[in-house]
Order: C-alpha cells, then sequence, then structure tokens
C-alpha cells in the first residue's frame, strides 16, 4: 500500500511566474525604445523601425491576453508526485 | 538623436561626405530569425492540429504551452530587435575635416570617437571572400601616425572608394593644418 504526496498548485500560479517575466521584459524593451531612439540617427527610419517593434509586442500581448482570459485559472495542477511506502 | 546636419562638436566649414553603416547583408541572419519568430505561432498552431490535436483542447497543458511560448516569443522578437540596433546604431562619418566612429556593442555599451583628417597617414582597404568580393565590401582601416589609433569600418560597401576619398580628404585638410600636421608628424618646422 502506498500513500500519496501530492502537490497542488492553482493555475493562476503560473501566470503570476508569467506577469513577473513579462514585466522584466516590458522594462527591457522600454529600455531598448530609449537607446533606439536616443542614439539613432535622427529620422524616418529610426521611428518606423521602433513603432514596429512595439506594435509587434503589442500584438503579442493582445493575442496572449485574449486567450488567458478564457482560460480558468482556478484550476490546479498536480506538479509533484510522490509514492511513500508505508510501514 | 544623430543628426548628421549638426554633428557633435561642429568644425566650420565641415561638410559630410559619407555616412557609412555595414552592408545591409549583415541583416541576413536577423531577417531570416524575424521571419521563423514571427511565423513560429503559425506554424506550432499547424503542428499541434495535425499531430497532437487532443493538446488543444486540453484544459491544462494548453494554457502552460501558451505562457511558455509566449514569453519565448516576445524576448526572442526583443533579442532579434537588439541584435539589429547593434547594426543600425553602428556608424561612420566622413567629413571633409574628420571621420567620427560610432560603435554600440550590446545595449548598455558604446563607444565614440573622433579622428581629423590632416592626422590620417594611411588607409587601407579590404575585401576577403566570395560574397564580399560579388557584392564589393568589405574593410577600410585607418591608422594614424605615431599613435596605435586605428579605426576600423566594418564591412562598409564600396571600401576602395572610401579608402581613397579619405585619403584625397586627409590631403587636403592636411594642407590647410599643416603647422599643425608638422608638430604631430615631428618633422622638421618649415618656419626654421
Amino acid at each position: 500500500m502506498a500513500r500519496s504526496l501530492l502537490s497542488m498548485l492553482p493555475l493562476s500560479f503560473f501566470l503570476l511566474i508569467w506577469l513577473i517575466v513579462m514585466s522584466v521584459f516590458v522594462l527591457l524593451a522600454l529600455l531598448t525604445v530609449v537607446m533606439a531612439l536616443r542614439y539613432g540617427l535622427s529620422g524616418f527610419t529610426t521611428y518606423i523601425v521602433t513603432a514596429g517593434f512595439l506594435i509587434v509586442i503589442a500584438l503579442g500581448f493582445v493575442a496572449s491576453g485574449s486567450y488567458f482570459s478564457t482560460v480558468d485559472w482556478t484550476q490546479t495542477v498536480t506538479v509533484f508526485s510522490t509514492a511513500l511506502p508505508t510501514l | 538623436m544623430i543628426d548628421l546636419h549638426h554633428l557633435p562638436n561642429p568644425i566650420p566649414d565641415e561638410q559630410l561626405v559619407y555616412f557609412l553603416r555595414r552592408h545591409p547583408i549583415s541583416l541576413l541572419g536577423i531577417s531570416v530569425g524575424t521571419i521563423l519568430i514571427l511565423a513560429s505561432p503559425w506554424i506550432g498552431y499547424w503542428y499541434l492540429l495535425t499531430f497532437q490535436p487532443a493538446l488543444l483542447n486540453d484544459a491544462i497543458v494548453f494554457p502552460f504551452l501558451a505562457l511558455g511560448s509566449s514569453a519565448f516569443l516576445l524576448f526572442t522578437w526583443m533579442f532579434l530587435f537588439q541584435n539589429f540596433l547593434d547594426y543600425y546604431l553602428d556608424m561612420w562619418i566622413v567629413t571633409n575635416r574628420r571621420v567620427l566612429n560610432i560603435e554600440q556593442t550590446g545595449l548598455f555599451s558604446r563607444t565614440v570617437s573622433e579622428l581629423r583628417m590632416y592626422r590620417i597617414q594611411n588607409v587601407t582597404a579590404t575585401i576577403t571572400g566570395v560574397l564580399h568580393t560579388i557584392l564589393d565590401y568589405g574593410n577600410v582601416e585607418i591608422e594614424t601616425a605615431g599613435e596605435k589609433l586605428r579605426f576600423v569600418f566594418e564591412d562598409v560597401p564600396h571600401p576602395n572608394r572610401v579608402a581613397k576619398t579619405i585619403l584625397e580628404l586627409a590631403e587636403e585638410d592636411r594642407k590647410d593644418h599643416l603647422d599643425t600636421a608638422v608638430e604631430e608628424f615631428a618633422l622638421p618646422d618649415k618656419k626654421k
């Protein structure tokens, strides 16, 4: 006979991790945009290229957000399961 | 921003001769990467639809895939853009009075150096490789006398033409700065 040790985590826990990672991403993306605008050549190309970078990011967030809004984040996930022998 | 009409530390009678970046062919890797990264969500979706359709309806696995792949795609996109910036922010500006060397290494490392034309003593153009020869791009090395200061324009288009122009401009500028040039090259002063 075995006793099960299960670790159940809500799915929202992983969403929280994703949000933390994305906040780092946003910070780095902002720094990248600042560098592009600060040191780029004055002209149309710099603005177009930077806008293209931001538009793709925005599309990524919109697509992810619209899918994530359909997910039931209250579900739980078994992330660790081990069987312990009983005496 | 860098304005070609208002360069830093302007010199009187200065005129822009060349504005150089690496040849656009050096963007080939980034372009292929960008196409792949933008196509990958559709390729991934097609793969799941064809070979793993059960995963698309899985209430646990698919959100995990979406979380992971969205983070991966966004970070890869930023990595590609930063690589593009490495190309875009590297520039060499040649005027009739000086050479400006602006190099971006990574996101936070930037070097701006300047060399006055009359100090230039030797300019070498190097084209190595089949692709470089066909598309006529390569390195231009600029050396000054006495010091080990050396500018290298990497993978610029038409390096031979650029090298020839810089040598001519240096010769012209040296005539205008004869006294300074004589002092710097440690030649006998013409006034003595």
